[in-house]
């Protein structure tokens, strides 16, 4: 074993999370490396500092007692569906396991929304028009608060936000479309692709902020462990690996849609809603 | 991560709206949840304000659990998720932040405050410790300091990280071997020194 795999197994080793081979070969890596067994060290040093430092707290104050308040306002549970879970729901049963043929019409029907999605403002009137056409109900009604809407109209999307969200729905439905096998010869895109996308999501969150969405920046969080995990794909990626990450990806990856849809139709209807001032003038 | 016994049956009553069911479940689940968020955000007044949203969240959302089995990783993911939320709208210099733990323990230190000081030096020295650690867990990026604070200080199995995280477990291998070297980078002269 080289230096360079060791290391990254010494901090599994440490919290005694490898297999009993990959075990035995970081043990005989460490007897023979003094660099190695140097960071091991450290490592150890570490986290017994922070097991030792950082024990259990009991909170100051009752905290039931704020949460019983907070409880009286909060509607009694109702067994009614909520809308976004069903819908995971119904599209996590939708892709397990699905045939060739379930695979080849989810495939169309996701390029055919997305395609959709891309090409809409091509076919938009080139002179505002105060009435909005009625929208093409591909995807289920909006997830998004009424409230939070409102701050959508009023902040709207920069282009930045726009342009990264369309990018990450495209690297998604590729992700979405690869077999069950991934070609190795896809992964050095791949990883580029989320690696640039992970890069602005920093500057992304920062602008979410100032819509204060609450249900988008959620989704770019989520987005951006996704990109994390294809930013570190492997050269070449055990299948099962990728197989778990690329279910996770169609999981998400509506429910990513959504929002995008969401804040693109809504940010087209700020744009063909003239403002207050405007009508004025 | 650890369930309460009888837990399924605890959500079933929580589903029609069994209070006092709910509450057996936040006793169970209290201190992890709140030490869990304590670490992520650094100030024990935040991280109770974060908790309480955390199970009013639970609280509502009961139904849209599908499977009560997974009820612990569901309830850290919110509070995960809450914690995160909290990062994002807290302002860049919060007064029950690290710098103002900082400034407290300045004080105690030079005496100003007496009645502040639990005990002697050594208690100091293990204040500005925690101090220190937790500053370095702040300046983690908010995945590698998630996958860290469950895996290593709150010790639970990459498995449950990886539930919690929804991503894949070696994922959190990776986010666990890079923070452990961010942090290494930053402490380790000064754990040495020390």
């Amino acid at each position: 074993m080289k230096c360079d795999k060791a290391e990254l197994l010494i901090s599994a080793y440490l919290d005694g999370e490898l297999t009993a081979s990959d075990w035995s070969q970081v043990e005989r890596h460490l007897s023979g490396c003094s660099r190695c067994a140097a960071t091991l060290a450290l490592f150890q040093k570490n986290t017994a500092a922070f097991k030792q430092t950082l024990t259990q707290r009991a909170p100051e104050s009752d905290l039931w007692a704020g949460i019983a308040v907070r409880l009286d306002d909060a509607p009694i549970p109702k067994s009614g569906l909520d809308l976004r879970s069903a819908w995971r729901t119904f599209w996590q049963g939708f892709v397990v396991a699905p045939t060739p043929a379930i695979r080849f019409v989810q495939g169309g029907l996701v390029a055919a929304a997305l395609l959709l999605l891309i090409l809409r403002p091509q076919f938009q009137a080139p002179t505002p028009d105060t009435t909005i056409a009625p929208q093409t109900d591909l995807i289920p009604a909006s997830p998004i608060p009424s409230a939070d809407k409102q701050k959508f109209m009023q902040a709207s999307l920069t282009s930045q936000v726009e342009d990264y969200l369309e990018r990450a729905g495209m690297l998604l439905m590729e992700i979405n479309n690869s077999g069950d096998e991934l070609d190795a010869s896809d992964v050095p895109g791949l990883r580029t692709t989320s690696q640039s996308l992970l890069e602005e999501t920093i500057v992304v969150k920062k602008q979410l902020a100032q819509t204060q969405s609450k249900e988008l920046s959620y989704t770019v969080d989520q987005l951006e462990m996704l990109l994390f995990d294809m930013a570190n794909l492997n050269d070449k990626p055990q299948n099962d690996e990728f197989n778990q990450l690329r279910a996770m990806v169609i999981q998400q990856d509506l429910v990513i849609k959504i929002e995008i849809y969401d804040a693109r139709q809504l940010r087209q209807e700020t744009r063909m809603k003239p403002s207050e001032d405007e009508t004025r003038i | 991560m650890q369930k309460c016994p009888d837990e399924h049956e605890l959500i079933e009553l929580v589903k029609q709206g069994n209070r006092s069911a709910f509450r057996d479940l936040f006793q169970a689940y209290q201190l992890p949840v709140y030490n869990f968020v304590l670490r992520m955000l650094g100030a024990s007044h935040d991280a109770e304000d974060v908790t309480q949203e955390v199970f009013v969240k639970a609280y509502r959302k009961i139904n849209s659990l599908s499977e009560s089995g997974h009820f612990s990783s569901w309830l850290f993911r919110i509070a995960k998720n809450e914690a995160l939320n909290f990062m994002q709208r807290r302002k860049p210099r919060n007064t029950d932040s690290v710098e103002a733990d900082y400034d407290r323990l300045d004080r105690q230190i030079a005496g100003e405050n007496p009645e502040a000081v639990p005990s002697p030096a050594k208690q100091v020295e293990s204040d500005e410790l925690e101090t220190l650690l937790q500053s370095a867990l702040n300046g983690l990026p908010e995945s590698l300091r998630t996958a860290f604070v469950l895996g290593v200080v709150e010790g639970y199995s990459y498995k449950e990280v990886a539930e919690v995280m929804k991503c894949s477990v070696g994922n959190v291998k990776a986010r666990v071997f890079r923070a452990r070297s961010l942090l290494s980078q930053q402490l380790g002269p000064i754990l040495a020194e020390s």
